[in-house]
């Protein structure tokens, strides 16, 4: 499997989408879990991807390039386990979308793309969502958590009406609401009431698995 | 001791337009136009030239608007500092102030002739991608940057000879896969900010004091 992750990892960094699904699908036939390959492949590799876009090592174009590849071999992976009717357990159900006003979706693609491939379902609203459509998808869904996402200051306080809104439908307990994007902070996280912000899409992650930790304890 | 004007090159055409019409020309340190593209870098490079000018002037007006929280925690020990309470330069040029929120089109994307000349134009950008990942790469990265958008408008702020522009726009619209159209722009905040002016327009901090995000939304 060395031999994979090295050859996954060219591919994710230089947008080899086809390459990837061939060389993934060769490592599957050839015997290799593809759970195994999430966990000890896809994930570390993307958990490095995203340090170097912090470290301005790669930039914008390379991380919308990487996420393509890494949601094609996911795909690639998910037929094969349905395929053989191996069904993992699900890390938890998200609606994420970004806010209405806004059509920024590359920072909210990516964030639904790692939550996927780090075995959560997501139910990607698009952009431009207005608050109504987060609360009746995640009544129709039930969802565990609500994530907003906003790269506008004029469209951050729409994630104030989603808040507002459950408030007034008195459900706001009943699901976890996170926040981030360009211009959103902690700080604002926590004016508004979210349950939790993040920075980048691998601390979206780790905030989801700490509120699903905490929903299962609970 | 008098004041200091601090303005993002982005909006140079149309604060010498402000200038001309006010009459009021103060010393102007402008920045680079890029800034603005990273808040926290930004708001650093303002930062640094508030605190170059400390003790030399009692008034600090900041050319540009909020930019995605870069002007979040600036001020001056030693002057007041004011600045148009705008989201973005655009919103800025539209009039649009945060209580319109619902105004303005997301699906747009708005330009005036600085930026159409600086190196972050979106055009020039996929010409760059195009260099460096080959035909097929950069054409899956453009559909990712602009597939929310739907137009490229032009914005007529008055700074700028617009007839000279707007064949290139109408052509890099069409590259883009885009609409193109002209949007009546204003500088008239701009004008309010070399007069003096502060209405609820502004964001103003006393000496000592700060530009807060709470300020900017005014909560």
């Amino acid at each position: 499997m060395e031999q994979y992750y090295d050859k996954l990892m060219e591919c994710v960094l230089e947008g080899e989408e086809e390459e990837a699904v061939e060389i993934t699908r060769a490592e599957i036939e050839n015997g290799t879990d593809p759970l195994d390959i999430v966990q000890k492949c896809l994930v570390p590799i993307l958990d490095d991807v995203g340090d170097k876009f912090s470290k301005l090592e790669i930039f914008l174009p390379d991380l919308i390039m990487s996420a393509d590849v890494a949601k094609a071999v996911k795909d690639e992976i998910r037929a094969h386990l349905l395929s053989s009717s191996n069904d993992s357990e699900s890390a938890g159900k998200v609606a994420i979308g970004t806010v209405q006003g806004d059509v920024h979706d590359i920072g909210k693609n990516i964030v639904a793309t790692l939550l996927e491939v780090n075995g959560y379902e997501v139910i990607d609203l698009g952009n431009d969502v207005a608050p109504y459509a987060f609360i009746e998808t995640a009544k129709r869904e039930n969802v565990d958590i609500i994530a907003l996402s906003s790269l506008l200051t004029t469209s951050m306080p729409y994630m104030v009406d989603v808040l507002k809104t459950m408030e007034g439908l008195g459900i706001r307990d009943q699901y976890k609401v996170i926040v981030g994007g360009g211009p959103v902070s902690a700080e604002w996280a926590e004016s508004i009431g979210a349950d939790g912000y993040s920075n980048d899409a691998n601390e979206a992650v780790e905030l989801c698995r700490k509120i699903m930790a905490e929903r299962k304890a609970g | 001791m008098g004041e200091l004007l601090i303005a993002c090159g982005m909006l140079r055409d149309e604060l010498e337009l402000a200038m001309a019409r006010t009459g009021r020309a103060p010393e102007t340190v402008w920045l680079d136009k890029g800034l603005h593209d990273s808040p926290g870098i930004l708001r650093a490079a303002v930062q640094e030239e508030i605190d170059r000018r400390e003790g030399t002037c009692r008034l600090i007006l900041l050319g540009m608007a909020y930019c995605g929280g870069a002007l979040d925690g600036v001020g001056s020990r030693t002057a007041a500092v004011a600045v148009p309470r705008f989201d973005d330069c655009v919103r800025l040029l539209l009039a649009l102030e945060p209580e319109n929120r619902h105004l303005g089109d997301s699906r747009s994307l708005y330009f005036t002739r600085q930026w159409m000349i600086s190196d972050r134009y979106i055009v020039r950008e996929m010409e760059r991608y195009r260099r460096i990942y080959g035909e097929k790469k950069a054409a899956k990265i453009q559909r990712a940057m602009l597939s929310g958008y739907r137009w490229l408008r032009l914005v007529d702020t008055g700074g700028y000879d617009l007839a000279s522009c707007e064949g290139a726009a109408q052509s890099d619209a069409a590259s883009l896969g885009l609409a193109y159209s002209r949007q009546q722009g204003t500088v008239r905040a701009l004008e309010k900010l070399l007069l003096h002016e502060f209405d609820g327009e502004f964001c103003l901090a006393a000496p000592g004091e700060r530009i807060t995000q709470r300020q900017f939304w005014n909560i």
